[in-house]
């Protein structure tokens, strides 16, 4: 009985309670840890690469993966920068978006219609994504001209910087999605046992292909905010943040069977994540020696998933 | 039925996806190489590729023979890389030369399957521009042992500091004397000292390592220099630096009165963090001259950078192939300058990537 109670604070609260451990160790290795100017940085680090890991978290709840969203970022956040140069922050904003869903809904059309498998989907349009980013820039630096298009990244409204806004906004509308709404329902439904989904007459494919074009949306929204803090977009930008969101999901307890997770749980994997890097750079650890611990912290959280599942 | 609905329109929208990209392809293009060709600095590289190519020239007034030349080039995504392969790709043209750029994705075992690929199907010559200096010796002494000429391009082959015996060649940097550079630069920011933070690019890699060391030499004859922290980037990214810089901020404060980038991209994202702190009197030095990093430096919010010259570099290394290829003499060593750029002299430096 006893076991069952901890099973579940486990499964409940686990990145939760390794998060405070964290947070108290590190609090006691450096005053310059815990305060307000901190953790607001800490969160704004986090933004971009925790909008991308909303749409990580619905695609890996729907049974599928998506490995080209770095890439879309890279690209939508190439395309705003430089259709904003020329036409205006609105229209290079609006096509960026747009391109975002089309890669995402040609995601979602060849793993569901073409039935082809979601990591070799993904890993082929995250080439050729990167590949269009190449053929845009030539391989150059765009850097940006309009003034106001550096707002939405480097913005603040109060003392609230404009990228945590956008990412609070965004994980509460999924939240909310994916926790109150009937479509919402249908898609933990659909990743928890398609055959099952199927048969009570929830259309698979529409459900996951939804997922990867909200995926596809929000990776060109981080594109933007990206370019927009740095105001200029390199052909290489987001790379490797596909992994990046899929560790913070992950840590943030989203099973990668499907069925199961959390958007609000994978936004702290992902600060879990930044936590760690901050911690590291104030106490000014030896980058090489960052790698491994970086990586004894993922395997770490992660194992206490695994005991879970084994226990079950 | 909806099925073909579907088909019809992903069709349209990569026709049209693809005519956007090729559009904007286009305009950037010509943009860029009217800006890389306006090359004002470079006035010792470019006396030395007059020279070379007025030889090649001469010797050959009607027409050369076309040579198979390969280049195999570490990455092609670093904003870098475009004007240096550029530079091959023009001089190639320039003398009606075959030339393939093989990319080397980062990966130095990629590099020497690229390069024994070329010794197997018996390329007139070979340029390498390797990843790391030891790891694509095996490969380079396969093509001396084909007798396939192999050079070295903008990063040595070997691990000493000479050109490697059996390559006809060496056209490129030494990395360790632009860390060094940098290290000047940053004694005559902080002539009195102080903090300063490093932010280094992907762990590991030989050209972060010599601009580390070289730097660190050069700033020990200042020892009211102090090093406050030392972080690395996984990919020279800018993002990355923001953030390392934003840390060094909550951990050091005021302290911190220098920043040395190792590369200007990275130096413009720590400038982010230190604007957003109001920490306007940083000194920040970087490497590279980026168009972005001269602005920096023109609006006076960055102190000082060396130069890069990719563009000069690619011609330089192209017209020695030549050069060897047609039996004209010329130097077989030639290390590309890296002048200092401050406020002082911004204005004549254009920046090419």
């Amino acid at each position: 009985m006893r076991g069952e109670i901890w099973k579940k604070v486990f499964k409940n609260y686990g990145v939760i309670i390794f998060f405070v451990i964290l947070v108290i160790i590190l609090s006691l290795l450096s005053n310059k840890f815990l305060n307000i100017a901190n953790v607001l940085n800490i969160i704004r680090q986090s933004s971009i690469i925790g909008l991308v890991a909303i749409g990580s978290t619905l695609t890996i709840i729907s049974g599928n993966f998506d490995l080209s969203v770095g890439s879309v970022a890279g690209l939508t956040g190439v395309i705003a920068i430089s259709l904003t140069n020329r036409f205006g922050v609105v229209s290079g904003v609006i096509i960026a978006l747009l391109v975002g869903i089309v890669v995402g809904f040609i995601n979602g059309f060849l793993v569901t219609k073409a039935r082809i498998n979601s990591f070799i989907v993904t890993l082929g349009m995250m080439t050729i994504v990167r590949g269009c980013a190449l053929l845009w820039t030539n391989g150059y630096i765009v850097a940006g001209k309009i003034e106001s298009y550096k707002l939405i990244g480097r913005g603040m409204i109060g003392p609230i910087p404009i990228p945590i806004i956008i990412l609070v906004v965004f994980v509460a509308i999924f939240w909310f999605f994916m926790q109150k709404t009937r479509t919402g329902r249908y898609i933990y439904a659909v990743g928890g046992n398609k055959e099952t989904a199927y048969l009570s007459g929830i259309s698979v494919s529409r459900y996951q292909t939804m997922c990867y074009v909200i995926g596809g949306f929000l990776a060109a929204i981080a594109g933007i905010v990206l370019t927009s803090r740095m105001n200029a977009a390199t052909p290489n930008d987001g790379t490797g943040y596909e992994f990046d969101a899929i560790t913070g999901t992950i840590i943030g307890g989203t099973s990668l069977a499907g069925g199961e997770g959390n958007v609000l749980k994978s936004i702290l994997g992902v600060i879990l994540l930044n936590v760690i890097n901050n911690g590291f750079n104030i106490l000014n650890v030896n980058p090489y020696i960052q790698y491994v611990f970086r990586g004894f912290i993922i395997l770490a959280s992660v194992a206490i998933y695994s005991v879970r599942f084994r226990k079950e | 039925m909806i099925k073909k609905i579907l088909i019809c329109l992903l069709v349209t929208i990569f026709i049209v996806s693809l005519g956007v990209i090729s559009s904007g392809c286009r305009v950037v293009t010509t943009d860029e190489a009217v800006a890389s060709q306006t090359t004002a600095a470079a006035e010792t590289t470019k006396a030395a590729e007059t020279t070379a190519a007025a030889t090649v020239k001469d010797n050959n007034a009607t027409g050369l023979k076309q040579f198979n030349i390969v280049f195999v080039i570490a990455g092609v995504d670093a904003p870098f890389c475009a004007p240096y392969m550029k530079g091959y790709q023009d001089a190639a043209k320039a003398y009606g030369q075959k030339l393939e750029i093989k990319d080397g994705k980062w990966d130095a075992n990629v590099v020497n399957n690229l390069i024994e690929d070329a010794v197997a199907a018996k390329v007139d010559a070979i340029a390498v521009n390797p990843i790391d200096s030891v790891a694509v010796v095996p490969a380079v002494e396969e093509a001396i042992k084909a007798k396939v000429p192999i050079m070295g391009s903008w990063v040595r082959i070997g691990a000493k500091n000479e050109l490697y015996p059996g390559t006809f060649a060496y056209v490129g940097i030494d990395e360790w004397q632009r860390g060094f550079a940098a290290g000047n630069l940053m004694l005559k920011a902080l002539p009195d000292g102080g903090g300063i933070v490093l932010i280094e690019g992907t762990p590991g890699m030989q050209a972060v390592n010599d601009r580390r060391d070289g730097f660190l030499a050069a700033i020990k004859s200042n020892p009211k220099i102090e090093v406050l922290g030392q972080q690395a980037t996984k990919s020279w990214g800018r993002e990355e630096a923001t953030k390392i810089m934003e840390n060094f901020i909550q951990a050091n404060g005021d302290k911190i009165k220098g920043l040395y980038a190792q590369d200007d991209n990275m130096a413009i994202g720590g400038l982010l963090a230190l604007e957003e702190a109001g920490m306007k009197d940083v000194k920040a030095v970087g490497i590279g001259g980026s168009k972005e990093g001269i602005k920096a430096i023109l609006d006076g919010k960055m102190y000082g950078t060396v130069y890069d010259q990719p563009y000069e570099a690619g011609v330089l290394a192209f017209t020695s192939i030549l050069n060897y290829l047609l039996g004209v003499k010329f130097p077989d060593e030639i290390i590309i300058k890296n002048p200092l750029v401050t406020i002082e002299n911004a204005s004549l430096f254009p920046g090419e990537w």
